[in-house]
């Protein structure tokens, strides 16, 4: 039975046209993955099945009837729950409070006034247990790592028991083992007649999970394949019009190993991390695996200078070094890029050249002056060697795509040229085009410029694809360490789950 | 892809709408109000927009922090009443003594937000009260001498002209425009008040900077309160007030964001001729002060509500 159907859905902001003649249909109990790049409409369209936008054009027919949604609160009436790409939660409160929000009155049946946080808490302990979750539904949700918040949302979204399931990018920060949990979950709802539509730039998960997959290119429908006839070769191949070639690019084999950083028992008590040593060499990409949350990020936070470690010490080219914030860390030539793109490495509401151009300011500049002739013409040299796609550099940074943005924070360490690079989930979220544009850019750094790279990565594939090795970290320590000719994907999720050889 | 060329700037609309309006009003006013362009008016225009704009324009640099400084109107007060006390002795003494009072609470707010992470609200709010609890006990009403070779020297007149202020406020606007424009350390309070957490990760000390930021705003107070000794020509312990929240309606009047991360040196100036205009034409018409306090805030909502309002224009006309 047709749950869901889109007859020639449009929607157009001011100059754009973010969606064209969109025909789609969804099932009861199908799972319909959207795929696409950035910027294609996959989320655009998952708004409109939410109401949180009103298409320009076109019809909706919900289980049989013509709806036009204008707020979230219609859709929800009629059983649509949309889980969004970013997460939108109340950081201050719980997570059980965050659980029941806007459905209180449902909870507090029995006691119309006076709200019990141990009934919520239990309520919300039960929820968890359901989906095989371990949550602490008392915990304030700004203290959750983003994997858990996402939880938090799609816990939401279920509970409202609705028709139809919109997750957009819900897997994109999770480890393996949360993303086969999802799935279960979803084979679940399946069952019980529930129609999901599924957004995801992970093929592999979406040829896993989908029965059907619809494309989307540039705001218009590719076409919908049935999951038997797609390969995650054709789907690329569609989303972006042609052939991508490798993803990853080459090695080059290293001559003599010099030791870039070398860590020596480095100790945070607080965050588990207890005796980990390693060491990185000049031009080497150094993948860092492991479930989400096993020490890796704390790892990296610390050698930037952002938490203070108990014992241990790093070397730089064999030179001691004492790094206790940021701006010594990047003195030393040490530059961090988180997973927290708009909090951690940008200021969303500044422009192109503003955020481009912060950390090389004494570049260009005179008796604290800056030339501004002299700044444009570097930024514009570096855009274009990242090859940035945005109107002009004046243009606030919080218009520009996933992939966009990371550009500009890879572009800003650039004119500096540091010498180690500390990068945790640079690609998440991030389409497949730009993805590979990324891979090719870190791969240049350590061929041509010989930077070194840390790279902290739950994505398998980055792992075996662009590292020259790889250690993987679990509960805080490092359990287990492959060069270039072992590295392959079973190897890596045996030591993070730390299953021994069979 | 970018292009090479420089793009032309955006235009803000509510910047443009509030100039416009602004520009509309002064050619409605010569028109219509026969005293509004005697020269004696003008001059008063001039000699009250100057320190309007530059304690607006203090205020402007702590908001582009995203913080905040209530303390304006009250350190105003408390250095003419430092003035109206010391200057009949020596004014090179009254003038230091002065500076070194805001530079005390200027570095107390700085180091209270910027270092210890306090409320940018409540730590000037406090301080705020500290210094009015203060002038008072030093010149409960207003009195005191300030010396007519300074006033002379302040107020600078030539064939009626009042060069003095003129040429404060053309270096006002200058200082403005290249601090927040030209300098890198514009640039970093632009990144502090767009996302501090951001600007840390860039290797930016943030406390140094808003620090730095109290202590411009008190410099451009400090500079408004003598100016004010000398316009009043005696002390006052209320002669300050009115600028606190003046200021702030100026500067957000002027684009700047209450949030930080966003200033126009030249809006600022807009809007504190805005405030002074309105002022100005309510007492030539001589109506009740209060009505000036309406319009003041309905033409602070107004302005704010510019891009909005077109946005939905461009809504209907686009379609949603």
């Amino acid at each position: 039975m047709e749950l869901l159907i889109t007859e020639k859905i449009s929607k157009r902001f001011p100059g754009v046209e973010a969606l064209r003649d969109i025909d789609f249909a969804c099932n009861a109990g199908e799972v319909h993955a959207l795929v696409g790049e950035n910027g294609a409409g996959k989320s655009t369209l998952a708004k409109i099945l939410g109401g949180l936008i009103t298409p320009s054009e076109g019809r909706i027919i919900f289980n049989g009837q013509q709806r036009i949604f204008r707020s979230p609160l219609e859709a929800w009436k009629d059983g649509i729950r949309v889980v969004p790409q970013e997460t939108v939660l109340v950081p201050e409160l719980s997570v059980a409070e965050n659980l029941f929000l806007g459905r209180e009155k449902f909870i507090n049946r029995l006691s119309k006034f006076w709200m019990s946080y141990k009934k919520w808490f239990r309520l919300a302990h039960e929820v968890f247990q359901n989906f095989d979750l371990d949550l602490d539904p008392s915990l304030p949700v700004y203290s959750l790592p983003i994997a858990e918040q996402k939880w938090v949302q799609i816990a939401q979204a279920i509970i409202a028991s609705p028709k139809l399931l919109v997750l957009d990018e819900p897997t994109a920060s999770f480890s393996e083992p949360d993303v086969e949990k999802l799935f279960c979950i979803m084979r679940k709802l399946k069952e019980q007649d529930v129609g999901i539509v599924y957004i995801s730039h992970r093929l592999d998960e979406v040829l896993a999970v989908a029965d059907r997959v619809t494309v989307l290119k540039d705001g218009k429908k590719v076409g919908t394949y049935d999951r038997q006839q797609a390969t995650p070769h054709d789907l690329v191949k569609l989303m972006i019009g042609r052939d991508l070639g490798d993803m990853f690019p080459p090695r080059r084999s290293k001559d003599a190993k010099v030791p870039a950083l070398e860590v020596k028992g480095l100790t945070i008590k607080r965050a588990g991390i207890i005796n980990t040593s390693f060491t990185l060499y000049e031009g080497e990409i150094l993948g860092i695996g492991g479930l989400k949350g096993s020490g890796q990020d704390i790892l990296l936070r610390a050698l930037f200078g952002l938490m203070p470690w108990e014992s241990g010490e790093i070397k730089l080219y064999d030179k001691k070094c004492k790094i206790k914030n940021p701006k010594q860390a990047i003195r030393n030539g040490i530059v961090l890029i988180t997973e927290y793109r708009e909090q951690e490495g940008l200021a969303p509401a500044l422009s192109v050249r503003y955020n481009m151009a912060l950390p090389n300011l004494s570049l260009w500049s005179r008796f604290g002056l800056i030339n501004y002739r002299r700044e444009t013409q570097s930024l514009l040299k570096t855009a274009k060697s990242l090859n940035l796609q945005a109107q002009s550099l004046e243009q606030p940074v919080w218009q520009l795509s996933g992939g966009n943005k990371q550009k500009i924070i890879l572009g800003k360490w650039f004119l500096r040229s540091p010498r180690i690079w500390l990068l945790i989930e640079p690609t998440m979220g991030i389409d497949v085009g730009t993805k590979r544009e990324i891979y090719f850019t870190l791969r240049a750094l350590t061929d041509e410029a010989k930077h070194s790279i840390i790279l902290v990565t739950t994505d398998t594939k980055e792992l075996v694809g662009l590292c020259d090795r790889v250690i993987i970290m679990r509960q805080g320590k490092i359990v287990a360490e492959f060069s270039e000719g072992e590295i392959t994907e079973e190897n890596i999720v045996r030591a993070a789950l730390g299953v021994t050889h069979a | 892809m970018l292009s090479a060329k420089t793009p032309r700037r955006r235009f803000d609309l509510a910047q443009v709408g509030l100039a416009i309006s602004v520009l509309l009003t002064c050619f409605i006013s010569l028109c219509l109000i026969p005293q509004f362009k005697n020269p004696e008016n003008l001059t008063n225009l001039i000699v009250r927009l100057t320190p309007l704009y530059s304690v607006a324009l203090g205020q402007g640099l702590v908001m582009l922090v995203g913080a905040i400084d209530l303390s304006v109107g009250a350190s105003i007060s408390l250095v003419t009443a430092i003035a109206s006390i010391l200057m009949s002795r020596s004014i090179a003494e009254a003038i230091i003594m002065c500076c070194a009072a805001i530079f005390a609470i200027s570095l107390f707010n700085g180091i209270f937000v910027g270092k210890l992470n306090f409320n940018p609200f409540i730590v000037t709010l406090s301080t705020m009260y500290v210094i009015k609890g203060i002038t008072l006990y030093i010149r409960p009403q207003p009195g005191g001498v300030i010396p007519k070779n300074y006033i002379d020297l302040v107020l600078g007149r030539w064939n009626n002209i009042p060069i003095g202020p003129i040429f404060y406020l053309l270096f006002l606007v200058a200082i403005g425009w290249v601090v927040t424009y030209k300098t890198i350390y514009g640039r970093k309070m632009f990144a502090i008040g767009g996302e501090k957490k951001a600007a840390e990760y860039m290797g930016i000390d943030c406390s140094r900077y808003m620090i730095i930021s109290y202590l411009l705003s008190g410099a451009f107070v400090l500079l408004t309160g003598l100016y004010m000794a000398a316009r009043i020509g005696c002390g006052d312990p209320a002669v300050g007030e009115p600028y606190t929240l003046d200021s702030i309606g100026a500067a957000a009047l002027g684009g700047t964001l209450l949030t930080g991360g966003k200033i126009n040196p030249l809006g600022v100036l807009w809007g504190s001729l805005a405030f002074t205009l309105i002022n100005n034409i309510f007492n030539l018409l001589g109506i009740s002060i209060y009505y000036q306090y309406v319009f003041k805030g309905i033409i602070i909502v107004f302005v704010l509500a510019i891009p909005l309002l077109s946005t939905k224009m461009k809504e209907i006309v686009w379609g949603k």
